[in-house]
């Protein structure tokens, strides 16, 4: 099940990054950034209200506030780069520093993450999977 | 060049952004974790949207398709799932499936939206699949004997 759900994931976020794109050629790309974070806002506000949940932002620590900065600049650099070099490039490179992060927080076990120990036979695993990457992009 | 060069940082960050949004939603719970994210990113977009304009017009917001602004939809559901499931699984692993079917999604709009479609993309996606399966088996036997 969790398979299922992570792989819904990746449906979600490329249809988003899709539309996040398609946006960018009617608006501005912080114009796209803001629509899309103030309808998922609405959402989750009155997804809270109905269930009598609340959040004290003074108990926030700062660090906690850099997600929602970053959030705000990806959909921003989605509307751009998706306009300049379409859906499948744009994912790939993003997939591509995504490994590369991965494969770092793996090999720390930062915050409560599952460690896992970097395996020097996962160079040729992580290769091969570059290389398909790459492959699926050969056509730009 | 400048778009390749966010693609890639957004990549980076996206990874960063999940940590953040994991720990936020495991400290203040699922939904008030996630507001946090939305209500800064909302405020971050709107100053730097504001900034940007040359003159405001919010009725350029009203001659979108209203369709197009599912992105926002998508994107808080891709949030809480990923909230839900990522302590479930490695994160190369959850990442690794992401990929496959971020680019398999990803083939299917550039083939059905602008007819772009070819054989050496196939084999791409196919040869992902395999490094996946083979990075799988790598970390279940081979972990445990180094």
């Amino acid at each position: 099940m969790t398979y299922v759900l992570v792989s819904t994931i990746g449906v979600l976020i490329a249809l988003m990054i899709a539309f996040n794109g398609a946006l960018g050629q009617h608006l501005g790309v912080f114009e796209v950034s803001f629509a899309v974070h103030a309808i998922g806002l609405t959402v989750l506000l009155v997804s809270m209200w109905i269930r009598k949940q609340s959040l004290d932002i003074r108990k926030v620590p700062p660090i906690f506030f850099l997600a929602g900065c970053l959030g705000a600049m990806l959909a921003a650099i989605d509307a751009y780069a998706v306009g300049v070099l379409g859906v499948t490039l744009a994912v790939a490179l993003s997939t591509f520093a995504q490994l590369l992060g991965s494969v770092w927080i793996d090999g720390m076990g930062i915050g409560n993450i599952k460690r896992v120990a970097f395996n020097r036979y996962r160079i040729v695993s992580l290769s091969v999977l570059l290389c398909g990457i790459l492959l699926m992009t050969l056509k730009y | 060049m400048l778009a390749v060069i966010l693609a890639f940082f957004g990549g980076l960050a996206i990874v960063v952004s999940k940590m953040l949004n994991h720990n936020a939603a495991k400290r203040f719970g699922l939904l008030p974790g996630t507001l946090l994210n939305y209500l800064t990113g909302t405020l971050m977009a709107g100053i730097l949207a504001f900034a940007s304009m040359k003159r405001f017009d919010y009725t350029v917001f009203l001659d979108v398709p209203p369709l197009m602004y599912s992105a926002g939809l998508l994107g808080l559901g891709a949030m809480l799932i990923s909230n839900l499931t990522l302590n479930r699984l490695p994160v190369v692993h959850s990442t690794s499936i992401i990929v496959v079917t971020q680019m398999s999604v990803a083939l299917l709009l550039d083939y059905w939206l602008f007819g772009i479609g070819s054989l050496i993309r196939i084999v791409g996606a196919m040869l992902v699949v395999i490094a996946l399966i083979l990075d799988q088996y790598i970390i279940q036997y081979k972990t445990a004997n180094i």
